[in-house]
C-alpha cells in the first residue's frame, strides 16, 4: 500500500517535469510538419525559467487574478495526483477527487479570466465557459461512471467503449486548434492571457501544461485498472499512453485551423452527449 | 494648356461634350485617354452625377493649393470610365477668399475621405456634410494646412491642447488595435458587438504619417529621386508605387519608354503581386489559427523572392525604375532560370491552395462571412481582388491597358459571392495568371535598349519634364488599383497625389463587418489586405511631443456620405 502510494506521488511528481518536455516535442513535430527545425527539447523548461526570473508585474485590478492563477496551479498538481492515484489506487473517492479537481481548475480559470480588468480576458473567459459547459459534464460522467463501475466489480472489456468520448472530450479541454479560442491569439490577443506576464504567466503556463499532461494521461489511467492489476505494467503503459497520446494531438492540432464559439459550443456537445449516450447503455444493459 | 494628341477613344469626345453642355465649363486640355474639364463650382454636382450616373468610378479627388501657379486652390476630382478606358478629371477651382466646394459624397460615396483630406491638408472646405477630422491629429492647431505651399515641408506646429470635437460611440465596444496581433501595423477598430455579432464598427486610421507627398514637392527631392521615395510607401507593393508616380512623369513630359523596359516593369509587377498574394494567404491561414498553411506559404514564397534577386539584385524594394526605363536587363541565362523556378513555384502552389481549400475550419470560416454586395462595392468604389469577389469587373491592366499588359493574354478571376471564400479564390487564381503572364512576357520579351536615349545621365532626367503639366496614372496593385496624380513643377513635382488601393477599400469594411461574429472580423479585416502604410503616406504628425494621445473614436462614413 505504501509501496504504492509513494509510486502514484512520483507518477504525480515525473508529470510535472514532463508536461514541459513533452510540449517541446510537440512544437518540434509541429515544426517538423510546418517544414521547420523546431527548438530544443528543453525549450518549455526555459521559457518557464525564463518568465520566472523576470518581475512580478500585476496589471490595475489584477491582484486577485494573480492569486487566482497561483491557486490554480495547485489545483491542477491536486488533479494530477488524484488522476495519478486513480491509475495505482483506484477506489471511488480517486474517481470522485479527480472529477473534483477537474470541475475545481475549469472554474478557476474562468474566475481568472472575468476577474481581469480586460475587455479580450472577459471574452477570453465567456469563451472558456462555452468549451466547459459543452464537454466537462460529458468528462465528469464518464469518469465517474467507470469509477463505479469498477467498485461495484462489472467493469470489463466493454468499459473500453468510453475511449471515444474520452479521447473527444480530453482533447477538447486541452485548449488546442480548433478548440483554442479562448486564448485566440489573432482574434481576441491571447484572451484569457492578455493581461499576465513574467511569474504569473509562467505559473499560467505550468498549470495549463499540467492539464494537458493529465488530459493525454486520462483515459489510460482511467481503463487501465479496469483492465490489470498489475503495478508495473500500469505505470509503464500509463507513461506510455500519455507520451503517445500527447503527440498525437499535438499532430491534430497541426491539421486544423479555429473554430467558432457557437459552432463549438453545438458540434462537440452533440458528439458528446451521442458518445457518453452508447458508453451508458453499454454499461448498463447487464442491468437491463 | 492646349492639346498635345488626339483623343483616341472617341466614347471620352462624347462624354466631354456631353458634360460641358449639360453643365457648361470648358475644356482645358486633353491627351489619348485624359480629359481636364473645367467645372465651375455650382455645376460640380451635377457633373459629378452625370459622370458617376454614367458609369465612371471615382479614383480620388486631389486639392491643390495653385496660388503661386494659377490662382485660388483646386480640386481635382478623377472619374474614370473603366468601360472605356478612359479618366476624365473635373477641376473646380475656388478663389483665396472662399475656398470651399460643394460635396459630392451624397451623390459618389466614394468621395467620402478624400474631401476630407481635402479639408485637413490643403483647407478646401466641404459644404453640405458632416465635417470631421479624418488625416490629420487630434492636437493639430486649427487652421494649419501641411499641403499648402506656405506650409515648410519640415515644419512641425506646437500641439493644440484643449477642448476638441469627438464623434464618440455612445456603447464601448471591442478595440482592435491600435496595436493589436491581426494588424500589422497601427490602426484602430472599434467593433460593437451584442454578444458574439458585430453590430457596428468604427474605425480611426491615419496613425502612420510619413509626409511623403509633402516631401516629394519639397527641395529635397527631384524627378528622379522620386520613384526611389514612391517605393518606400510600402514595403509590399512598393514598386507598384514606383512604377505608377515614373509612368505619370513619363506621361506629363511625352518620354517614350523602349518596349523591353515595359516588358521588364510588367514581369516584375507580376512578381511582386505573386508575392503580395502568397502572403496574404499565409497570413489569412494564421488568422483562422491553420498555421502550418501560414509556414508552408512562407516555403513556397521563397523561389519568388530568389527570382526577384535574380531580376533586379533585391528581394524587396528593387529600385529598378528609373525615368525613361529601367536600371537592369534580363539576359537569356537568367530567363532559363526564372522559368524553371516558376514552375517549381506552380507547382507547389497548387498543391498548397488545395490543401488550403479543403482544411474544413478554413472553409466554414470564410464561406458566408463578411459578404460586400455588388451594389455597395460600386457605391463605394473599391479595387482590386475586393471588387472582383464583389461581381465587379475591374481590373486596370484590362480597362486602361499599361506597359506590356496588352502582349500577354490572362484571364481576370470574377467571383459574386462578395465573401471573404470569394476573395481568396480571387487571390489564388490570380497568382497563376500572373505566372503565365510572367511566362508569356519572358517569352515574347523584345531585344532593344533598356533606356530612352534622351534620358542618359548626362542631361539631367529633371530638365525633360517642363513644368504645369498634368497627369494620370494607374497600376493594377496587388491589393487593386493604385492611381498616382500628377501636376509638375520646376525640377521636381508641383503636386504629387498618391491613391493607394486600400484608401478605397477600407471604408468598405463596415457593411462587411456588420452582422458577422467578433471569431470572423479579424479575418474580413484582414480580407481587404488591408496595407495602412500606404494608405497613411500623407501627413507629418508631431511624433516628438512624446505625449501619451487618446485614440480618438470617430464613425467610419459619418453622415450621408455613408449611406449603407
Amino acid at each position: 500500500m505504501l509501496l504504492e502510494a509513494a509510486v502514484a506521488v512520483a507518477l504525480a511528481a515525473a508529470g510535472v517535469g514532463l508536461a514541459p518536455i513533452y510540449d517541446s516535442l510537440e512544437r518540434k513535430v509541429r515544426a517538423r510538419l510546418h517544414s521547420r527545425v523546431g527548438p530544443p527539447i528543453l525549450q518549455t523548461w526555459y521559457d518557464i525559467l525564463k518568465l520566472l526570473r523576470k518581475e512580478l508585474v500585476i496589471p490595475e485590478g489584477g491582484y486577485f487574478a494573480t492569486a487566482v492563477v497561483l491557486t490554480e496551479l495547485g489545483v491542477s498538481v491536486g488533479l494530477l495526483l488524484a488522476a495519478s492515484f486513480t491509475l495505482i489506487l483506484p477506489s471511488l473517492t480517486t474517481y470522485v477527487l479527480t472529477a473534483v479537481f477537474l470541475s475545481a481548475l475549469s472554474a478557476m480559470t474562468m474566475v481568472k479570466s472575468v476577474s481581469q480588468n480586460n475587455l479580450f480576458s472577459i471574452i477570453g473567459g465567456f469563451r472558456e465557459y462555452s468549451i466547459v459547459l459543452s464537454t466537462e459534464p460529458f468528462l465528469i460522467l464518464l469518469i465517474l461512471l467507470i469509477g463505479s463501475a469498477l467498485v461495484r466489480g462489472c467493469a470489463g472489456l466493454k468499459t473500453l467503449v468510453s475511449l471515444a468520448p474520452l479521447y473527444l472530450t480530453t482533447y477538447v479541454m486541452t485548449a488546442r486548434i480548433p478548440f483554442d479560442i479562448a486564448e485566440a491569439e489573432p482574434e481576441i490577443a491571447s484572451g484569457i492571457m492578455i493581461e499576465l506576464s513574467g511569474p504569473t504567466l509562467a505559473a499560467n503556463e505550468l498549470s495549463l501544461l499540467i492539464k494537458r499532461y493529465v488530459m493525454a494521461a486520462l483515459p489510460a489511467y482511467l481503463i487501465l485498472p479496469v483492465l490489470t492489476g498489475n503495478l508495473a505494467i500500469k505505470v509503464g503503459v500509463g507513461l506510455a499512453a500519455a507520451l503517445v497520446t500527447w503527440v498525437i494531438y499535438g499532430v491534430v492540432a497541426v491539421l486544423h485551423g479555429r473554430t467558432r464559439a457557437a459552432v463549438m459550443l453545438k458540434g462537440t456537445s452533440l458528439a458528446a452527449l451521442a458518445l457518453t449516450i452508447a458508453f451508458v447503455v453499454v454499461e448498463l444493459i447487464p442491468y437491463g | 494648356m492646349g492639346e498635345e494628341f488626339l483623343p483616341k477613344t472617341p466614347s471620352m469626345v462624347d462624354f466631354v461634350k456631353t458634360l460641358i453642355k449639360e453643365c457648361g465649363g470648358s475644356l482645358e486640355f486633353w491627351r489619348e485617354n485624359e480629359a481636364y474639364v473645367l467645372v465651375p463650382r455650382e455645376q460640380l454636382r451635377r457633373a459629378a452625377k452625370l459622370a458617376y450616373d454614367s458609369g465612371a468610378f471615382l479614383k480620388t479627388c486631389a486639392a491643390v493649393d495653385d496660388r503661386q501657379r494659377i490662382g485660388g486652390y483646386g480640386m481635382y476630382y478623377i472619374f474614370g470610365f473603366d468601360g472605356g478606358g478612359y479618366d476624365v478629371v473635373l477641376h473646380v477651382r475656388v478663389s483665396e477668399a472662399s475656398p470651399w466646394v460643394p460635396t459630392i459624397s451624397d451623390i459618389v460615396p466614394a468621395a467620402d475621405w478624400c474631401e476630407l483630406e481635402a479639408r485637413d491638408m490643403v483647407g478646401i472646405d466641404v459644404r453640405g456634410r458632416l465635417i470631421r477630422r479624418l488625416v490629420l491629429p487630434e492636437d493639430w492647431p486649427e487652421g494649419v494646412y501641411p499641403l499648402r505651399k506656405d506650409f515648410r515641408y519640415d515644419y512641425r506646429p506646437p500641439p493644440q491642447r484643449g477642448e476638441r470635437l469627438e464623434l464618440r460611440p455612445a456603447e464601448r465596444g471591442v478595440p482592435i488595435g491600435p496595436y493589436h496581433p491581426v494588424l500589422h501595423e497601427p490602426e484602430y477598430f472599434e467593433l460593437i458587438a451584442e454578444g458574439e455579432t458585430v453590430v457596428d464598427v468604427y474605425y480611426r486610421g491615419f496613425h502612420v504619417h510619413r509626409g511623403i507627398e509633402k516631401l516629394g514637392e519639397s527641395p529635397r527631392f527631384t524627378y528622379q529621386k522620386i520613384p526611389f521615395l514612391a517605393e518606400r510607401i510600402c514595403g509590399i507593393c512598393g514598386f507598384v508605387h514606383s512604377t505608377a508616380a515614373i509612368m505619370a512623369m513619363e506621361k506629363a513630359a511625352g518620354i517614350e519608354v523602349p518596349e523591353r523596359a515595359e516588358f521588364i516593369r510588367s514581369i516584375v509587377l507580376e512578381l511582386e503581386r505573386i508575392h503580395s498574394h502568397l502572403l496574404w494567404v499565409g497570413v489569412a491561414a494564421h488568422v483562422l489559427g491553420y498555421d502550418a498553411g501560414f509556414m508552408h506559404v512562407w516555403r513556397v514564397r521563397e523561389p519568388v523572392m530568389i527570382i526577384s534577386e535574380l531580376v533586379t539584385g533585391s528581394r524587396k524594394t528593387y529600385g529598378l525604375n528609373l525615368l525613361g526605363g529601367v536600371r537592369r536587363d534580363i539576359d537569356k541565362d537568367k530567363v532559363g532560370k526564372v522559368l524553371k523556378m516558376l514552375d517549381r513555384l506552380e507547382a507547389e502552389f497548387k498543391e498548397l491552395a488545395e490543401l488550403l481549400v479543403s482544411v474544413p475550419q478554413i472553409k466554414n470560416r470564410a464561406r458566408g462571412t463578411g459578404i460586400l454586395r455588388r451594389s455597395e462595392a460600386r457605391a463605394l468604389s473599391v479595387v482590386g481582388p475586393v471588387a472582383r469577389a464583389s461581381g465587379l469587373y475591374r481590373d486596370v491592366r484590362k480597362d486602361y491597358p499599361y506597359l506590356a499588359y496588352r502582349e500577354a493574354s490572362f484571364k481576370v478571376p470574377l467571383y459574386t459571392e462578395g465573401d471573404n471564400l470569394a476573395r481568396v479564390l480571387v487571390r489564388v487564381e490570380e497568382v497563376f495568371e500572373s505566372i503565365s503572364i510572367i511566362r508569356q512576357l519572358l517569352d515574347k520579351l523584345p531585344q532593344g535598349p533598356i533606356m530612352n536615349e534622351k534620358c542618359s545621365a548626362i542631361i539631367p532626367a529633371d530638365d525633360l519634364i517642363p513644368p504645369g503639366k498634368y497627369a494620370v496614372s494607374a497600376v493594377e496593385a496587388p491589393r487593386g488599383e493604385d492611381v498616382h496624380f500628377l501636376i509638375t513643377g520646376e525640377g521636381r513635382p508641383y503636386r504629387w497625389r498618391v491613391r493607394a488601393p486600400t484608401y478605397q477599400n477600407i471604408p468598405a469594411l463596415r457593411p462587411m463587418l456588420r452582422g458577422d461574429t467578433l471569431a470572423d472580423a479579424p479575418l474580413t479585416i484582414a480580407s481587404i489586405d488591408p496595407c495602412f502604410s500606404c494608405t497613411d503616406r500623407v501627413i507629418v504628425v508631431d511624433a516628438r511631443s512624446g505625449r501619451v494621445r487618446k485614440v480618438l473614436k470617430i464613425p467610419v462614413g459619418g453622415g450621408c456620405a455613408c449611406p449603407l
